[in-house]
């Protein structure tokens, strides 16, 4: 699964700094999640890492992009080039 | 005006400094009378707090914002302090309910009316220590080096995020600048308010602390018209809360807590019978509307809670002589102020005429009881 940020984000630019996989980047509101490039941090940290420096509860599992460990882990090496 | 907003965001070691004697002489004055009742600690503490800082810091919120807050205040000091310390959980959804520091404010002002708390030390530990206490164990749970308590608990915060709304000052965001910075951010935006510093339009909990002065480029202190704020206020910004405490809290329970010190029940009652006539009177201006044009009387009743605090401080001063003067003066410029956005906020003569009414009365109590 992909994950999406809510209206409830902030703006304070902490997500964008920590994603590995450069998926964060300001929306027209609120930061926004590329969901073709948010692996949930998997391939690279335990846990995502925007969803652990974020200060406020705002970053959820996208509903609309159910993906399992298998297709996360394929979408980060497509994501490296592996 | 730049320049000391970005003089904050640059000296926070000196800020802190300020800030940490602030503590000190707070607790010194907080416990000191309660460990040496006999000394004159207790005169110099109640002069202090219910004579000096209680009504200036009414007036400067009006005039300058939440400057108090965000660079002097001890309990918001403490509770950062502390939260770089402490657990570091997320701000909850049952914690960012909007009523807490009105329904904490009101629990805290009767206690300290209806028990006369000003003038005892044992009464003022409990009812200002208490939130020092209660400021701390937020700070120890909450936030990562962040306000909580400032931001969804504080209780004179529900009354100092109105009067804010009025001030000729603010942090003003220049959002086409801060989206046209270069990406990402050398460091993200500081605000212990986890406020959204981007979408920023208000003075509602905005610390002016300075810290976010000058991030991108974007963020500066700024002048603005007197009230512009109130005056641009859009239907969906209207928080129920603000307006349920200007008619029964702002208006009616700082009324009753004046002149029923020590009668828990006569304040009630004035606090319950002035804000209920204030909001059908509010109602019959402006219908469903009522709501946003409360806003309006923010001034009055702002000035009229200056008032009876600086009445405190007369008689402390043995100065009650110069009351009647002080009175003309804030209530004609609350009156005068008050007017102009009504005239703005309530549409028809009908609305108009009947929310002049209530500013009639409201001076006349203010002027005359």
């Amino acid at each position: 699964m992909a994950l999406l940020i809510t209206n409830q984000c902030i703006n304070c630019d902490v997500c964008e700094q920590e994603c590995p996989n450069e998926a964060i980047t300001q929306g027209e509101e609120v930061f926004v999640v590329d969901p073709d490039r948010c692996t949930e941090c998997v391939g690279h940290y335990d846990q995502p890492q925007c969803v652990a420096s974020c200060p406020v509860i705002c970053i959820i599992v996208n509903p609309d992009r159910v993906e399992g460990s298998d297709e996360l882990q394929a979408k980060y090496r497509k994501l490296m080039g592996r | 005006m730049k320049a000391f907003g970005d003089f904050l965001h640059h000296r926070q070691d000196a800020v802190r400094r300020v800030q940490w004697v602030m503590v000190a002489v707070y607790f010194s004055l907080l416990l000191g009378p309660v460990l040496a009742p006999a000394s004159a600690l207790g005169l110099v503490a109640e002069a202090v707090f219910w004579g000096v800082w209680w009504p200036l810091v009414i007036l400067s919120m009006m005039v300058f914002g939440q400057f108090w807050c965000g660079v002097l205040c001890p309990d918001g000091t403490v509770s950062e302090c502390a939260s770089r310390h402490g657990k570091g959980a997320k701000p909850t959804e049952t914690l960012r309910w909007g009523w807490w520091p009105l329904v904490l404010f009101d629990l805290v002002t009767l206690f300290s009316d209806a028990s006369d708390a000003h003038h005892s030390s044992w009464g003022t530990l409990a009812a200002v220590g208490g939130m020092s206490v209660l400021a701390l164990a937020t700070g120890l749970w909450f936030g990562r080096g962040r306000r909580v308590w400032c931001r969804y608990l504080c209780p004179a915060g529900s009354v100092f995020s109105l009067l804010a709304r009025c001030s000729i000052l603010h942090f003003k965001v220049d959002r086409a600048v801060w989206d046209a910075a270069p990406r990402p951010a050398p460091k993200p935006v500081d605000c212990p308010l986890l406020l959204d510093v981007r979408r920023l339009t208000s003075n509602e909990k905005c610390n002016m602390c300075g810290r976010c002065s000058g991030h991108r480029g974007a963020v500066e202190l700024s002048w603005r018209k007197p009230g512009s704020e109130i005056e641009g206020l859009k239907a969906d910004e209207v928080r129920p809360w603000d307006a349920v405490g200007i008619c029964f809290v702002l208006i009616g329970l700082s009324f009753g807590g004046l002149h029923w010190t020590g009668d828990f029940v006569a304040i009630l009652a004035v606090a319950l019978g002035l804000g209920s006539a204030v909001t059908m009177l509010l109602v019959l201006a402006a219908g469903k509307g009522w709501a946003r044009l409360a806003y309006g009387l923010i001034p009055l009743a702002g000035f009229g809670l200056f008032l009876g605090a600086a009445e405190h401080s007369l008689a402390l001063l043995d100065l009650t002589i110069l009351l009647p003067w002080l009175r003309g003066g804030f209530v004609a410029l609350g009156l005068a102020w008050s007017a102009r956005l009504g005239w703005v906020l309530a549409e028809g003569w009908r609305g108009r005429i009947v929310y002049g009414a209530i500013l009639v009365v409201l001076a006349f109590a203010y002027l005359f009881v």
